[in-house]
């Protein structure tokens, strides 16, 4: 006699135990009053065990810290081993230097999930609303404050401030008071310009202007003051600081918060999300301020000159040595002080414009309150990071690079190798950590998405990463160069953004808009400081005026490369299809011999 | 059209409610029990867990995918119980799993299995 089972049974019976619960057991019993209504039930709060809590929290931390990991720890690691097998030096407070970049990583993954959870609500709720609510130069008033707002916000802005220290007054009297005595209307003028680029960027949007005559015409500006600065002796110093200021400026706070804004004010017009809205907004964005920075020189220059300027530095450190610095103008106390200031205006402001242009309440307080204070504590600590971690790292291997090829006080055995080997090494390693960071850059492969989606292919995301990754690489290591040979940053910037225009003219729009945009995404919290650093470190060691400079040339590149790959595409996509269509008149004329 | 419709019976939907961007693991870790059916996937916004949590909500991703898989009966036991410990859920904050009979189904079918249906039969 045979017997029949089900297989599933089978198979259930031999899997792993399971119990099985009645929901029922567990659904609130609601209760009537004396009249015989439902009393509304009121969901009670989740009580969890400690073991519970860290399963929660684990995931949640871990993701976010790893992603910070990836992004400094490769980078740091490379730095390293240079230092220790091509150079054979190690620098002797790397334990601080560990401990900065620790900060960093803690600091970034703070800061990160404070700006989601904080600031980003705000952004999207303004975004969607105020332009249905509020007339159109009431936005735009918004858009350019957001701007001025969000760059004081910005992590690497620090950086700015933290290399100013180390300029020598009596060499660069101007460089020297810009980032000293007036840092702050140094960063305000930043800020403003990048509202303005906000503001024209949105219009933009708003009356569907193509981005090749809005760059023509930032770059008229920018080049004519850039040559003028190079004629006097006293401001070619600045030229490198305000190139290097719009490569600064478009970081992970400003871009997704001015474009919330400006797509928002797009969709409210009823121009919806063309492919294209939301590009150009970057590329202003990092063009405005150079113009800013150099009119700011300009204005000091007739306002003071550089004997008042190094008299009035001697006083001030003369000052500050006889006194105590208080507790808010040395290392711990300052970053923090630093760190409050740079989120609280911008949370203030988000906060009116919510609460009395758009009369809206604020959704999920607590949570935001949450993210506000993240953003702070990360920001402080992010703070200290940049000061004990990236720069120092940053200015350590900037000071031993040169002694690759050339003697440096305090390198026993320099020059290690002999000069052409040792300028070669030096390069080869600017550029591969250009390549590095840049392929590594989490905003670049986002980028290539929407590359990709808007070219309907024909541009790989992979074709765009490599395309931008040479650019910056190629960028770096001219600008090393450019410090090692002690040429005038002019010579490099002038000629590159006139092929730059030359390649625009011939690029399609969407070219141009990616190409552009692209320079801005690659210069992150992490690489701004370290390369800023490593600029002045190797400046310092060559004995240069100043080290400003690699970071434009690390924007340029990009530009240029990704162009000149677009154009390429398109010559090699319309070669393509000739052939195929000579061919196809040819068999027809085959089939008509026939 | 053909006259004859094919209908497929003894069919049970798999509905996986998971942080978005785990589809790859479940579906991998389906595929390895047999569950030889595609899958389709929606993006959705999860309410609940956060409110209640209080300020530990913000470990609760809102942003959730949908998994939903066909499978026959015969294996819905097997599958299940391999998503469960694929995505974890019986961690909190991963999400929840269920499992409906569906009564019958009808698609694209081969004339190769058609035929070996046939056969069987």
């Amino acid at each position: 006699m045979s017997r029949q089972y089900r297989f599933g049974d089978v198979q259930r019976r031999s899997r792993g135990k399971h119990k099985e619960y009645s929901i029922n057991a567990i659904t609130p019993k609601l209760e009537r009053d004396a009249n015989g209504n439902l009393i509304p039930y009121r969901t009670p709060r989740f009580k969890l065990n400690l073991v519970e809590v860290y399963n929660l929290l684990r995931p949640y931390v871990l993701v976010r810290m790893m992603e910070q990991v990836k992004a400094v720890v490769p980078l740091a690691l490379y730095l390293l081993l240079f230092q220790v097998l091509i150079l054979r030096q190690l620098e002797a407070h790397y334990l601080i230097i560990t401990g900065g970049l620790f900060a960093v990583i803690v600091g970034l993954m703070f800061f990160m999930e404070g700006l989601k959870s904080g600031l980003m609500p705000f952004g999207t709720v303004i975004g969607r609303t105020l332009p249905r609510n509020s007339s159109l130069p009431v936005v735009l008033l918004i858009t350019l404050l957001l701007g001025i707002g969000v760059t004081f916000a910005e992590p690497a802005i620090g950086a700015l401030k933290a290399v100013g220290k180390n300029v020598s007054v009596e060499q660069a009297p101007y460089l020297y008071t810009l980032l000293n005595a007036w840092s702050d209307i140094l960063v305000l003028v930043v800020g403003a310009s990048v509202g303005l680029a906000a503001v024209l960027g949105t219009l933009r949007f708003l009356y569907g202007w193509s981005l090749k005559p809005m760059i023509y015409m930032a770059l008229v500006p920018v080049l004519g003051l850039t040559l003028l600065a190079a004629i006097d002796p006293q401001l070619q110093e600045i030229i490198g600081l305000a190139w290097d200021c719009g490569a600064v400026t478009t970081g992970p706070v400003t871009v997704p918060l001015v474009l919330s804004l400006g797509i928002g004010i797009a969709a409210a017009a009823g121009k919806g999300e063309s492919g294209l809205s939301g590009f150009g907004i970057v590329t202003l964005a990092s063009l405005f301020p150079i113009t800013g920075v150099l009119l700011l020189a300009f204005y000091i220059s007739f306002t003071q000159s550089p004997a008042e300027i190094i008299e009035a530095a001697r006083m001030a450190s003369a000052a500050a040595s006889n006194m105590e610095p208080a507790w808010y103008q040395s290392s711990p106390g300052e970053e923090i002080v630093l760190g409050i200031r740079a989120i609280l205006p911008l949370v203030i402001f988000l906060y009116l414009v919510l609460r009395f242009v758009l009369h809206e309440p604020l959704k999920n307080p607590g949570e935001i309150i949450y993210g506000i204070v993240l953003a702070m504590i990360g920001m402080c600590i992010f703070n200290l990071g940049l000061t004990y971690g990236l720069s120092k790292l940053g200015g350590d291997v900037g000071n031993l690079v040169p002694a690759a090829f050339t003697p440096v006080p305090g390198v026993e055995i320099s020059p290690i190798y002999i000069y052409s080997i040792g300028v070669g090494l030096a390069l080869l390693f600017a550029w591969a950590m250009g390549f590095g960071a840049t392929l590594a850059e989490p905003a670049l492969n986002a980028l290539g998405e929407t590359t990709e989606l808007l070219t309907n292919g024909v541009f790989k995301k992979k074709t765009l990463l490599l395309a931008v990754s040479f650019g910056v690489a190629f960028g770096i290591a001219a600008g090393v160069a450019k410090l090692i040979y002690a040429f005038p940053l002019v010579w490099l910037i002038v000629p590159g953004y006139l092929l730059a225009i030359v390649l625009t003219y011939f690029s399609s729009e969407e070219f141009v808009n990616i190409a552009w945009d692209s320079a801005g995404v690659t210069t992150g919290p992490i690489t701004v400081p370290l390369v800023l650093a490593m600029g002045l470190g190797i400046g310092n060691a060559m004995s240069a005026i100043e080290g400003f400079g690699i970071l434009c040339l690390a924007s340029i590149g990009p530009i240029v490369s990704v162009m000149i790959t677009g154009l390429w595409a398109r010559y090699k996509a319309e070669a393509g299809a000739k052939r195929i269509s000579t061919s196809a008149s040819q068999k027809n004329e085959a089939q008509v011999l026939i | 059209m053909n006259d004859n419709i094919t209908y497929l019976t003894d069919v049970a939907m798999i509905t996986c409610v998971v942080k978005r961007g785990m589809s790859d693991i479940i579906l991998q870790a389906a595929r390895d029990v047999g569950a030889i059916t595609g899958a389709v996937s929606f993006y959705a916004r999860g309410y609940g867990a956060r409110e209640r949590l209080g300020l530990l909500g913000i470990t609760v991703e809102a942003e959730k995918e949908i998994i939903s898989l066909l499978v026959s009966l015969e294996q819905k036991d097997t599958v299940f119980e391999a998503l469960i410990r694929a995505a974890n859920l019986d961690k909190p904050g991963n999400g929840y799993i269920y499992c409906t009979p569906l009564e019958k189904l009808a698609t694209f079918i081969p004339q190769s299995v058609i035929n070996e249906l046939e056969g069987n039969a």
